[in-house]
């Protein structure tokens, strides 16, 4: 079984709070990993950090066997790279033809005109660019968009769906970047906008059935339940055809009858669609039941890894959650 | 939750609505043509007849007509920034006075070049949609209140400059003498004596950018917008790259009022810098909130609405008071002379009091989208929303989360 992400001595500060003290961990293919650990022991932290919403203080995560996340590396060098080209050539300009007032319009319009060019290249960033960036030793740590092309998908602890937006539109949004009609397909309204749209929804549909939400597609979201909710942002995740799903405390204040359900649901992620789910979770019944391996942190570092059983037995886990036996 | 939603049956009236609905939402450019259509009609004929006739010429009408589409175009233009997108940009005007310019230079004794007219539409466009890209790529990483400040500050810059770089632009004077577009097939030239050419060009473009922007609206840019706007984060963690889908917003509201800026130049044949100052900026913003941000249609109709209050009912109070020689009555101390007041200046004490008044009684505008009428009246939504899910359990209130700990999210 290969590893679908490994860390490498990842850590984070935030000003003098070490939040996740460095951490190795590796999720193998098809597996589902808990992450475990009382409140403030740095969970969401490097959950974050994974999603590429945080850049570690220091070391890497690597996603497929490809480095994708590390602390950026020489990042100045890259606004420099936008403005240089334009500057030079306003130079040469002035140099060719001062007091020549042809030769300067003509040379302003060439400085805005490379500047926006470079400013796109840069913003758009075409594979050729990005290997100029890595010979020059320029490193971007995946911002959290990259993250879900590469093959990621999450939900988040407090619910952040699209409030406003119907639940077929959440799943939508979540299958963007699946999607490849651009914005002159829309304008033009062409063969290949049409029939990717019409497909996107069968597919949504799809999905919100696959969680349970059939026949809610046409509700808003803020006016479903909250169990449902949570639901929708699985679903929502699961629109961008993840490899690795991480799930953000799933069945926090759901009751007992919901959380055996979405257990359930986990399990069958996996079996049908094949993923690999990190799970971050209070509730030690779901834990224990789904998990193939659970890691323990606590005050951003690991104290404890293993099967569930070995985990449970773990004198420091005990300490860690119950305090320390008195002496 | 096995349980499936049960939709109660809509009263008859509303299902007729909504059948209807369903129609234009499936043939939505034929209808905007339709509707179009019969308003062009509609504004073709009405200025002959009495009420309208009295007050002005029908030439005259037209000439309001094509000027008000400037701004409806404006608008339209500024509602994919602010309604679409939910990127406030308080310089709008800089990209119409980069058209403007752009049509000056192609078009004028200044420059000595003469382009034809149509294809400078799309080149002006073009050239603002550059200068978006421009502003938009360094200051869109910005959120809210500093991106209003920079795009205020370069809707500052952009007049100053053409007021500045008088060795190109003339300065205050402005380049004048425009030429006019080419003789339309049929309708004949345009001119400044009857500017029906410029009504029925200008029905055209409105057409053609409403068609456009509606299907923008409904494609999965349009959706990736609306993801933003409500929560940046989450349509960032869902794989919407958030510095292109804002850049292009921000690009495609400047090339619209790019194109309205070529059809100001070329109608009033003279730009000068103070035509685009923070008033067009603010007036068009006023526009966009008071017909319902959000809703192409309902933005149009409000810009449409406002420009002709200000310019065509504020001037014509005067007139109207002269014309029947309104008496002036004295009240104690108080000398009441309504002819001598001039209406004109008070158009933003006007929309001081109507933006206000807005604010208070119909936050989402005239004609708001659905939702953003969802979003400003939680509660009747509310209600709706249970009633068609009355046999879901009830579920245990969330326990509270202790804010410190996962503060993580909340980037």
């Amino acid at each position: 079984m290969t590893d679908i992400l490994r860390a490498e001595k990842v850590t984070k500060r935030f000003g003098g709070l070490i939040a996740v003290n460095s951490i190795e961990f590796t999720i193998p293919d098809r597996s589902i990993v808990s992450l475990i650990g009382p409140n403030g022991a740095g969970k969401t932290t490097f959950f974050n950090i994974i999603a590429g919403i945080y850049d570690p203080t220091s070391g890497r995560i690597e996603f497929n066997s490809r480095p994708v996340i590390a602390r950026p590396r020489r990042a100045w060098l890259e606004p420099v790279l936008w403005v240089l080209p334009p500057i030079l050539l306003a130079l040469a300009f002035f140099l060719i033809g001062a007091n020549n007032t042809t030769v300067d319009l003509i040379g302003i319009v060439a400085m805005v005109a490379t500047l926006v060019l470079v400013l796109l290249v840069g913003i758009v960033r075409p594979p050729w660019y990005e290997r100029v960036l890595h010979r020059l030793g320029i490193f971007k740590s995946a911002r959290p968009n990259d993250m879900v092309v590469a093959g990621l998908g999450r939900t988040f602890q407090n619910i952040r769906l699209f409030q406003n937006m119907t639940a077929l539109e959440n799943v939508l949004v979540g299958m963007h970047s699946r999607l490849h009609a651009s914005w002159i397909d829309a304008i033009l309204s062409t063969p290949r906008n049409r029939h990717e749209e019409e497909a996107a929804r069968v597919r949504a549909r799809e999905l919100l059935a696959l969680v349970g939400l059939k026949g809610r597609d046409e509700l808003v979201a803020k006016n479903l339940p909250y169990g449902d909710q949570r639901r929708l942002e699985i679903a929502r995740a699961l629109g961008s055809n993840p490899v690795l799903l991480l799930l953000d405390e799933p069945t926090a204040g759901m009751n007992p009858r919901e959380t055996i359900q979405l257990t359930n649901l986990i399990g069958k992620l996996r079996t049908d669609l094949g993923l690999t789910i990190l799970l971050i979770e209070h509730d030690m019944r779901v834990v224990m039941e789904i998990s193939d391996r659970v890691t323990v942190l606590d005050h951003g570092e690991k104290i404890a890894e293993g099967t569930p059983d070995e985990v449970r037995r773990n004198p420091k886990v005990i300490e860690a959650y119950l305090g320390a036996p008195p002496v | 939750m096995t349980a499936t939603a049960r939709p109660a049956a809509p009263p008859p009236r509303r299902a007729q609505l909504s059948r209807l609905r369903d129609v234009t939402d499936l043939h939505r450019s034929t209808t905007i043509i339709a509707v179009m259509a019969i308003v062009t009609v509609g504004m073709y004929f009405l200025p002959l007849f009495p009420p309208l006739s009295v007050i002005q010429q029908p030439g005259i009408w037209y000439d309001s007509f094509a000027n008000a589409g400037v701004f409806v175009l404006l608008a339209m233009g500024l509602n994919v920034v602010i309604g679409m997108a939910g990127l406030l940009d308080l310089g709008y005007a800089a990209f119409f006075a980069i058209g403007a310019y752009t049509y000056a230079y192609s078009n004028s004794p200044f420059s000595g070049i003469n382009l034809p007219f149509f294809p400078m539409l799309v080149v002006g466009a073009f050239v603002a949609a550059v200068f978006g890209i421009l502003l938009g790529a360094p200051t869109l990483r910005l959120r809210g209140d500093y991106l209003a400040i920079m795009t205020l500050g370069f809707g500052e810059i952009v007049p100053i400059v053409f007021l500045n770089l008088d060795t190109y632009t003339l300065g205050t004077n402005g380049i004048g003498g425009l030429y006019r577009p080419e003789p339309l097939p049929l309708l004949g030239p345009f001119s400044a004596i009857s500017p029906f050419n410029y009504f029925i060009v200008m029905v055209g473009i409105v057409t053609i950018t409403m068609i456009l922007l509606y299907r923008l609206q409904a494609s999965r840019i349009g959706r990736a917008w609306n993801a933003i706007r409500e929560d940046e984060l989450a349509a960032a963690a869902n794989g919407i790259n958030t510095v292109t889908t804002k850049l292009l917003a921000f690009a495609l509201g400047a090339t619209t009022s790019g194109l309205a800026g070529v059809f100001n130049a070329s109608k009033l044949t003279i730009v000068s810098p103070d035509q685009f100052l923070f008033t067009v900026s603010f007036t068009v913003l006023a526009m966009v909130i008071l017909g319902g941000m959000g809703n192409i249609w309902g933005v149009a109709i409000g810009a449409f609405i406002v420009y002709m209050i200000q310019a065509v009912l504020l001037k014509n109070i005067n007139t109207v008071l002269e014309a029947i020689h309104f008496p002036a009555f004295d009240l104690g101390p108080l000398h009441i002379d309504l002819v001598n007041v001039k209406f004109v200046e008070f158009q933003f004490l006007l929309y001081g009091v109507a933006l206000v008044l807005m604010m208070l009684l119909r936050p989402e505008g005239l004609f708001p989208s659905q939702r953003r009428r969802q979003e400003l009246h939680i509660a009747e939504d509310y209600d709706e929303g249970i009633e068609e899910t009355t046999d879901v359990p009830v579920l245990p209130p969330v326990p509270p989360v202790d804010p410190s700990v996962h503060s993580g999210d909340r980037t």
